[in-house]
């Protein structure tokens, strides 16, 4: 059992260097003058592994605090919390002078926070896992509402730009933006693996948390504080980007055949950050770039569809 | 006798929410008790439990339906309540390794603890689950319908351990069950919530405490 935790360790991790080497090099042909690697192959390679840790370590979190296989920062609400945030940035067509796409970046943040805090503010209202799963839901549907209002009444350049955005892209970011995304993603990875113990009882539902003598409400808190500072920053500054979540934690469960968090929680990064970067590779090995929600919605489904089919998941 | 005393419990009371269902409730937890506590759907049976957890500090309750997540070996999910005490590696004292075997060894599970837990029966299962109860060492052990769902064979099975770690450890016990008659085997005290709005308890006639649930039911 040990040793067959380490192959595939090993084989993760080469997979990823691979996919690294990938990302930086071959892709557009021959290779790349160095400020192109340091300008755009570098910070793109490393804005997709942040965005692979940041969304997939959520979704493992999510998924045993609500005991829902398919629980995901995209289904609680709060990417669409930041999809409304960049909404409201680009269609109501404020011209401040700030560039566009930091004016998207901050309006997103403030979006994913604020329905965080709501969340957060509520959950201690809901006796249970489920409730508060229901009232995620509700909070992306009236999102989901309110963006073809403020479409409605948007200029076609400002709608452009809304547009880029919500399809998701791990290009254009600067290295200050790599710096602060990988910021938010070293404190919700530390806060994450000093959860693993009580993660792992969670599971076992909240009576059984109790009789562990843990605090049923404090870990939840505690996961939805890393998953909403990752997938805050992330939703900001690459837009929604969903699959990966849900995804990646099966896979790696599967994959190290265990549910315990403290194997299964690096495992699901890593797994992660291989998604993201296949997924940017796909998307623009054609001659025209293909969203990365569309490349991820296009892999995703097929293998979540399939896991489903083929056991229990959870 | 009166050193055999774990928790004396008087004039309890027991409700949801604004409504109270039992008043007076009376009756003493001495070690090496083994307490059936029946009443019908909805008496107030898990609430009546709960109320006791919060009483002392010593007690455990297991609670009804925990789900058998896969991913878990029995040795893994034993070792989940001890996490407290673990360190980050999730190791724990050489005392309490030593508690969970014994505890582990009590409960017949030494062959399954590499098991995956979603492989075990319904009857493993709720045995791993008081294993666990006993590695923490408590003094109450509180189960919430342990035989609900078991087939006979593992019924009798999941209370004879019941009674035999009251004999054995001196810890009190104290289960909640529909299954009345194989209950009473095991049993060495009934506590009954019945339908005429008062509780009964005994250790001599247990027989007739049991019968006295329906009593007053229109």
């Amino acid at each position: 059992m040990k040793s067959r935790k380490r192959i595939i360790w090993i084989w993760v991790a080469g997979l990823l260097t691979l996919a690294i080497l990938l990302a930086a090099d071959l892709s557009a042909g021959g290779l790349p003058s160095v400020d192109i690697l340091k300008h755009l192959r570098l910070p793109r390679a490393v804005t997709a592994i942040l965005a692979g840790i940041a969304l997939s370590l959520s979704g493992a979190q999510m998924q045993s605090i609500f005991h829902n296989p398919l629980a995901d920062p995209y289904i609680m609400g709060i990417s669409a919390g930041a999809a409304l945030g960049a909404a409201v940035a680009t269609l109501t067509g404020t011209n401040n002078g700030i560039p566009a796409g930091l004016t998207i970046a901050a309006s997103a943040s403030s979006g994913a926070l604020l329905s965080a805090i709501i969340i957060l503010a509520v959950s201690k209202k809901f006796k249970n896992a489920g409730e508060l799963l229901i009232f995620g839901i509700m909070m992306s549907f009236i999102v989901n509402a309110t963006i073809p209002i403020l479409q409605a009444g948007a200029e076609s350049e400002s709608l452009k730009l809304y547009y880029s955005w919500s399809s998701g892209s791990f290009s254009n970011t600067t290295w200050l933006q790599t710096a602060m995304m990988l910021t938010a993603v070293i404190i919700g990875t530390i806060t994450a693996l000093f959860n693993t113990k009580e993660l792992d009882i969670i599971i076992f539902g909240d009576d059984f948390a109790s009789m562990a003598g843990a605090d049923p409400g404090r870990i939840r808190m505690t996961a939805l504080i890393s998953s909403s500072i990752m997938t805050g920053t992330i939703t900001a500054f690459c837009g929604p980007i969903g699959f990966v979540g849900i995804i990646a934690p099966h896979i790696a469960g599967y994959a190290f055949s265990t549910a315990s968090h403290r194997t299964k929680l690096p495992g699901t990064m890593l797994t992660g950050s291989i998604i993201c970067i296949a997924a940017d590779l796909l998307s623009r090995t054609g001659e025209t770039p293909i969203p990365i929600a569309s490349t991820m919605a296009f892999v995703g489904i097929p293998v979540v569809v399939y896991m489903l089919l083929k056991r229990p998941i959870i | 006798m009166i050193n055999d005393l774990i928790l004396k419990i008087r004039n309890l009371e027991i409700g949801y929410g604004k409504e109270t269902l039992y008043k007076g409730i009376s009756f003493d937890i001495r070690k090496g008790d083994c307490i059936m506590l029946c009443g019908a759907n909805g008496s107030g049976k898990t609430t009546l439990l709960k109320k006791i957890t919060s009483l002392c500090d010593n007690i455990i309750m297991i609670p009804a339906r925990i789900p058998k997540v896969a991913g878990f070996t029995t040795g893994e999910y034993i070792r989940l309540i001890c996490y407290k005490d673990s360190d980050a590696r999730g190791r724990l004292s050489a005392e309490q390794e030593d508690m969970l075997k014994d505890a582990i060894r009590m409960m017949s599970l030494d062959k399954l603890t590499d098991k995956d837990i979603s492989l075990l029966s319904d009857g493993e299962f709720q045995k791993a689950g008081i294993a666990s109860a006993l590695a923490r060492k408590a003094t109450v052990i509180l189960l919430d319908e342990p035989t609900a769902f078991l087939d006979a064979e593992n019924r009798l099975s999941v209370l004879n351990a019941l009674n035999g770690i009251c004999k054995q450890t001196g810890c009190a016990i104290i289960f909640s069950t529909h299954d009345l008659n194989d209950g009473l085997k095991a049993a060495t005290k009934v506590i009954a919530l019945c339908a005429d709005g008062h509780f009964r308890c005994s250790s001599e006639n247990m027989q007739e405490t049991v019968n006295g649930i329906f009593k007053g039911k229109v």
